[in-house]
């Protein structure tokens, strides 16, 4: 079986290989020798080829939160099925044409700042999220028509809720 | 001494104030607001007592509620901390005419340096140099626009009575001014209750250096060396040090004269910050004064040995300071790094949620001020900084070197934090020889781009981890269908039976 771990654009590729009835993980054509055990707390003891590591790992869908050494990744893992399936749906809605402008982190609709049958530019201001006592613009990633808003001004909204349908 | 004060504050501050309050043998009262209840700093102190409310504005700035609790509790005096109240002169004014002490600046001193404008000229007058701009606050768009071209942009609109980067916006050019004027009002109306902001000409790449200052009641002013803070990310504070790289010793006791004439020129008391900027040519001018305790205090303390706080509360019960001269001379190196709840791959975003786990550092030279422990939630409510690692050392390589090993140390789950971004700025080549300005950060691109090596070792991790739950289920689903083999062969012969 191959396992494709991503964080952002970069892919690292490992073969899973079952040899009398045990597991063994290869990049490439090398074998890994590794240790690694749950301490609880989704909290573990890596040893990578005798470099040792705690690591935390928590799971949110396909997505595998990393924290190691003070650093932290957002690992997709996949096999190759759920790989050529997430290309096949993020494909088909690609080409729909519409497009959702989501809410990048959870805060309070203080302004928004187009209306609905607007015709916008790429990066123009949408709504004013504010979070934290900071106010935070929300841009629009391409230009097009406000088909509609989902949100009103005033309004608590949560991360990746849906606030803008561009046409 | 004062036998028991109210804390005016929350988070990392209410606990760090009350820390000092136990060692000096004062009692200490909590306030907190319906989201604070389990914070660390609620039992920690020997009373506490509800806001009822959860917003800033229902809450921690309420002056009318802290007084009663201040009544009620009996406290003598109320230390405000930083934010929220703390350069608020109508609280001020309010405690101290209510018979209370406040750990702080006279009123007059609050209301003079918190309007940035009149805070301008009054140092002028006493010959400490200011960064060119408006003496007052903005009335119109048009006036704003001629100001600003006038000086010339870059600009910064400024909050008038703010402090530490809120309702603060640079403006690059006319276009943008009208939208950031706005928007600088709404935060500052947002933080301060009050939305006046005024115009500063923007120095291109300063270094941020300020002055700790300490007046007693009886006329008498030192200092206590300066901090560099000029690692900033949109004008937040990221990163303090104290002694800084660029001063030598006479840049630093003329930077420290000034500081004393800032302070004396508005009869000034208690613990108090002068900031410089200084430019390319070591010119420094005049920034703001904070007129309470700052948030990067404790390097200070570090590197003098002193508790901030407890002469805070030495000169409001009137007793003589620690020390009775400036300090010129330091013990070692100490950086401070502020732990944000803000995800750094994600362009800061807030990140809110509760604390499911967390293990602060320790060893050589580490210290924490936090204001948060397990099981805590982290609010869009109020600042998202959780809390301040410091590391001492006794150079400030070896403190560079201690507090990267500490963040690397630090376990915390639930949320994200800025950890991962400081050891990157920590370890950048430029931070390491001391050559940055206020726009490190912006400049240095370098400083989002991922560890392949570390990128590498989490893939493995995940992907292992991956494999181990497939097998897990694998072995589940086999047992599941095994004890529903048992329930058909019964169902078999219950049917049998028949």
């Amino acid at each position: 079986m191959k396992i494709f771990s991503s964080i952002r654009d970069k892919v690292w590729k490992f073969d899973q290989i079952e040899q009398n009835g045990t597991q063994f993980l290869y990049e490439k054509n090398d074998q890994i020798h590794y240790e690694f055990k749950s301490l609880g707390n989704n909290r573990f003891v890596f040893i990578l080829n005798g470099h040792s590591h705690l690591v935390h790992i928590i799971k949110e869908n396909s997505i595998y939160h990393i924290h190691l050494d003070g650093d932290y990744f957002a690992v997709r893992v996949e096999n190759e099925q759920t790989r050529e399936l997430r290309a096949l749906v993020e494909h088909a809605t690609q080409s729909s044409g519409e497009r959702i402008v989501c809410a990048p982190i959870p805060g309070l609709i203080t302004k928004i700042k187009v209306n609905e049958g607007d015709k916008i530019q790429h990066s123009e201001g949408l709504v004013i999220l504010e979070a934290m006592k900071m106010e935070n613009e929300i841009k629009s990633e391409s230009g097009g028509i406000i088909k509609k808003i989902l949100v009103k001004e005033g309004m608590p909204v949560d991360k990746d809720q849906e606030l803008i349908v561009i046409g | 001494m004062f036998k028991k004060i109210l804390i005016a504050n929350r988070g990392e501050i209410a606990l760090r104030i009350a820390r000092t309050c136990r060692d000096l043998g004062i009692k200490t009262v909590a306030v907190f607001s319906d989201l604070d209840l389990k914070a660390p700093y609620v039992h920690f102190c020997d009373e506490a007592y509800s806001l009822q409310g959860k917003t800033s504005l229902d809450t921690y700035l309420r002056s009318d509620k802290i007084i009663d609790i201040c009544k009620k509790s009996g406290a003598e005096a109320v230390h405000p901390g930083y934010g929220f109240l703390a350069e608020n002169a109508d609280f001020a004014r309010n405690i101290v005419d209510n018979g209370i002490s406040f750990v702080g600046p006279p009123p007059e001193a609050i209301e003079l340096m918190g309007n940035k404008t009149a805070a301008r000229k009054r140092m002028i007058k006493a010959g400490v140099p200011v960064v060119p701009g408006t003496e007052t606050a903005i009335r119109s768009k048009k006036a704003a626009s001629k100001i600003a071209e006038s000086v010339g942009y870059p600009i910064l609109v400024k909050a008038a009575a703010g402090g530490g980067g809120k309702g603060m916006r640079l403006v690059d050019k006319a276009d943008d001014l009208d939208f950031s004027i706005e928007a600088a009002q709404r935060e500052a109306g947002a933080a301060f209750g009050n939305s006046d902001v005024y115009i500063e000409k923007f120095l291109e790449k300063p270094r941020h250096i300020e002055f700790q200052i300490l007046a007693d009641t009886k006329g008498n002013i030192i200092h206590l060396g300066e901090r560099e803070c000029s690692i900033q990310r949109r004008h937040q504070k990221v990163i303090e040090e104290s002694p800084s790289v660029l001063l030598d010793r006479e840049l630093r006791s003329q930077m420290g004269e000034a500081a004393i004439k800032a302070a004396e020129a508005c009869g000034y008391q208690n613990a108090g910050t002068i900031e410089f900027l200084v430019d390319k040519n070591r010119k420094y001018y005049f920034l703001e004064m904070n007129t309470r305790l700052q948030v990067e205090h404790p390097v200070t303390e570090m590197v003098t040995g002193l508790d901030i706080v407890k002469d805070q509360l030495l000169i409001a019960s009137g007793q003589e300071m620690t020390l009775n001269k400036s300090v010129e001379c330091f013990w070692g190196h100490a950086i401070e790094c502020r732990i944000y709840a803000e995800n750094p791959d994600n362009n800061f975003a807030p990140s809110p949620g509760i604390i499911h786990h967390i293990a602060p550092p320790s060893g050589p030279g580490i210290r924490e001020d936090s204001g948060v422990t397990a099981g805590n939630e982290i609010s869009l409510y109020y600042d998202p900084m959780i809390s301040k690692l410091i590391a001492w050392a006794p150079t400030r390589n070896e403190a560079i070197e201690r507090m990267v090993r500490a963040l690397g140390e630090y376990e915390l789950q639930g949320i994200h934090s800025t950890i991962p971004f400081l050891i990157k700025v920590l370890q950048h080549k430029r931070f390491i020889k001391g050559d940055f300005t206020t726009n490190f950060i912006a400049e240095e691109e370098s400083l989002f781009r991922m560890n392949e090596k570390r990128g590498r070792v989490a893939a493995l991790a995940a992907a292992i981890y991956f494999e181990q739950e497939k097998n897990k289920k694998k072995f589940q689903s086999n047992a599941e269908n095994t004890s529903s083999n048992w329930k058909l062969s019964k169902r078999k012969k219950v049917l049998d039976r028949r």
